[in-house]
C-alpha cells in the first residue's frame, strides 16, 4: 500500500507539470497517473447501451470511492473497469481468482453465476440492461470489499445493494406473464392493436411485444424466448390453407389435362393433413346471363369435386364441399372471355 | 359405381345442408390434438380431436403438456399451447345480415393466430379479448398469453 501511494504522489507530481495526452503513450500509466486519474475517466462520454452506461457511472463512483479511502489498488481497478465500460463490455471479476474465505467464495460464486446468468440472456439484457449493469457493479464492490475482509459494514452494504438489485432484475428481465406479440410472416406486417382502458399500443413489426399486465406497455423480446414461450401453441399450428386454381375453355366444363394435374396435386395434399376440408369452387367469366353463369360455374364445381372425391376415395375423415360462385368474384377485371375467370379453386385445409 | 358414390355424397351434401338450418352453424374443425383437450358445449365437455366440429359459443380448454390446432372457415387458425382456455364468443363469416366478425376470449393461457378473410373485410374486425385487454387484428401472425397470477 505504501509503495503504491509513494507511486500515486509522485505520478499526480507528474501530471501536474507534463501533458498526460502527449506522453500517454510511451510513459506508463502508472507514473503518468493516468491509473489512478478518475477525473479524466469521467469525462469519457457516457456509453449509451444502458448495461454499459451503468458499468461506467457504477465503477467511476467506487473508483472514487476507494481513492477518497487512499485504496489504490482497487480504485485504479475500477477505474480501468469505468474506462473499458465506456468503450465496450468488461465482465465481473470472478471470486474463484481472488482469495477470500471458504462460505463468502461460495455465496460470491453463487452471486457471480447469476450475473453471468442475467449477462447472457440476450432478453433480460433488453429488459433490465440497465440494472444488470448496475448489479454488477455491486457485486465487484462485495467481492472486493470481500477480498479485503475487514470493513464488515461495507461488504454487508454491498451485498444488501446485489440482492434487492437481483429481486428487482427478476421481475424486470422476465418474460411478461401477460403480453401479446406480432409474430414474423409473409408479406406485409398488419400487426395487431392493444387495448387497456384507454390507452393503445400498436405493435406493427414481427417481435414487436407489449406486456399487458397492471400496465399496458412495449417491452422488447428477442425471437428465441417467444418461441419458447409459445412452443406448445406454435407446434400445434395447422397448415396455412393452399388453393389450386384450374381453368376451363370458353363455355365448356370438360377439365382438361393440365386442370387435372391441380386436381392431383390438390388429393396429395389433402392426404398430407389431418382432418382435411377440401372446398371446391366454381366461377365463370362475364359474358353471358347470370344464372346461366352461375349454371356453368355450379357445373364446374360439380365435376372437380367428382374428380377430387374420386382421387381422395380411400383418405380417411376428408370432407369436401362445393360452392358456385358464377360471375361474381372475377379474378381478372374483364367484360368479354377471359380464362382466369373461368375457374375452379379447389381450397384444402 | 362412381355415379353411385356420387350419388351418397350428394344426398349426404343435401342432408348436412338441411341439418345446418336446425343445429348451429359449423365455424371450424379442429385439426391438432394432442393430450387433455376438451370442448365444452351446452355444459357438456366433448373430448376433442382431429376433425371434431367448432361451433360459436365453444369453450376449448387444453390441459398440461396438450395443445390444440383449428382452423376456421375464413381459413383463420388458432391453436392452444399448454393449460389453457379460449371462449369463440362471437363469430359470422358470410353471414346474411351480419358484418364479418370473430371475437375470441383468451381466458388463460397461450395463443399463436394467424388471421383469415374476416380480419380482412374490415379493420379490426377480428378481435382476440383477454381478462385485460382487447386485441384488434390488422395484420396476420400474433401471439397471446394470458396468466391468472398477472
Amino acid at each position: 500500500m505504501i509503495r503504491h501511494a509513494a507511486a500515486g504522489l509522485l505520478a499526480l507530481g507528474l501530471a501536474a507539470c507534463t501533458t498526460v495526452e502527449d506522453q500517454s503513450q510511451a510513459i506508463p500509466d502508472w507514473l503518468t497517473g493516468e491509473k489512478w486519474d478518475i477525473d479524466r475517466v469521467a469525462a469519457l462520454p457516457l456509453n449509451e447501451d444502458p448495461y454499459l452506461g451503468a458499468l461506467q457511472e457504477g465503477y467511476i463512483r467506487l473508483s472514487r470511492e476507494e481513492l477518497a479511502e487512499f485504496d489504490w489498488d482497487s480504485g485504479a481497478l475500477f477505474a480501468r473497469k469505468a474506462r473499458i465500460a465506456a468503450q465496450g463490455p468488461v465482465a465481473p471479476t470472478d471470486p474463484a481468482s481472488e482469495s477470500v474465505d471458504e462460505d463468502a467464495a461460495t455465496e460470491l460464486g453463487e452471486a457471480f453465476a447469476q450475473v453471468n446468468g442475467f449477462i447472457g440472456s440476450e432478453g433480460a439484457m433488453l429488459r433490465a440492461g440497465r440494472q444488470i449493469g448496475e448489479a454488477q457493479v455491486f457485486f465487484d464492490c462485495w467481492l472486493q470489499e470481500a477480498v479485503e475482509g475487514h470493513q464488515l459494514e461495507e461488504i454487508a452494504e454491498c451485498r444488501d445493494q446485489f440482492g434487492l438489485m437481483i429481486q428487482l432484475i427478476r421481475d424486470l428481465a422476465a418474460l411478461p406473464k401477460n403480453m401479446a406479440v406480432v409474430l414474423p410472416e409473409d408479406g406485409e406486417i398488419g400487426g395487431i392493436e392493444v387495448t387497456q382502458g384507454n390507452k393503445t399500443v400498436t405493435l406493427d413489426r414481427p417481435f414487436a411485444a407489449a406486456g399487458t399486465g397492471k400496465e399496458l406497455g412495449d417491452v422488447p423480446v428477442v425471437e428465441s424466448e417467444i418461441r419458447d414461450a409459445f412452443a406448445g401453441a406454435l407446434a400445434a399450428q395447422p397448415k396455412p390453407p393452399v388453393e389450386f386454381v384450374l381453368t376451363f375453355d370458353f363455355n365448356d366444363t370438360k377439365i382438361t389435362d393440365t386442370a387435372f394435374e391441380q386436381i392431383l396435386l390438390a388429393a396429395d395434399e389433402a392426404r398430407s393433413r389431418d382432418a382435411a376440408e377440401v372446398i371446391v369452387t366454381g366461377f365463370a367469366d362475364a359474358p353471358g346471363a347470370a344464372p346461366d353463369n352461375l349454371a356453368i360455374s355450379r357445373t364446374r364445381a360439380e365435376r372437380v369435386r367428382k374428380a377430387v372425391f374420386f382421387e381422395l376415395r380411400e383418405a380417411e375423415k376428408v370432407s369436401i364441399s362445393t360452392e358456385a360462385r358464377g360471375e361474381r368474384d372475377l379474378a381478372v377485371e374483364a367484360t368479354g372471355q377471359e380464362e382466369q375467370n373461368r375457374r375452379v379453386i379447389i381450397l384444402v385445409r | 359405381m362412381r355415379a353411385f358414390i356420387g350419388l351418397c355424397v350428394s344426398i349426404w351434401i343435401i342432408f348436412g345442408q338441411i341439418g345446418a338450418v336446425f343445429a348451429a352453424e359449423k365455424i371450424g374443425q379442429v385439426k391438432v390434438a394432442s393430450g387433455d383437450v376438451i370442448i365444452l358445449r351446452d355444459g357438456q365437455a366433448i373430448p376433442a380431436e382431429a376433425g371434431s366440429e367448432l361451433l360459436e359459443k365453444d369453450v376449448v380448454k387444453t390441459g398440461a403438456n396438450s395443445a390444440i390446432g383449428m382452423t376456421f372457415t375464413d381459413n383463420s387458425r388458432l391453436s392452444l399451447g399448454p393449460e389453457s382456455e379460449l371462449l369463440l364468443e362471437n363469430y359470422a363469416y358470410r353471414s346474411p345480415g351480419k358484418p364479418d366478425s370473430f371475437e375470441a376470449r383468451l381466458q388463460n393461457g397461450s395463443l399463436t393466430a394467424a388471421s383469415g378473410k374476416i380480419s380482412k373485410s374490415r379493420p379490426l374486425a377480428m378481435r382476440v379479448l383477454t381478462p385485460t385487454t382487447v386485441l384488434g387484428v390488422k395484420g396476420t401472425e400474433f401471439a397471446v398469453r394470458v396468466s391468472e397470477e398477472g
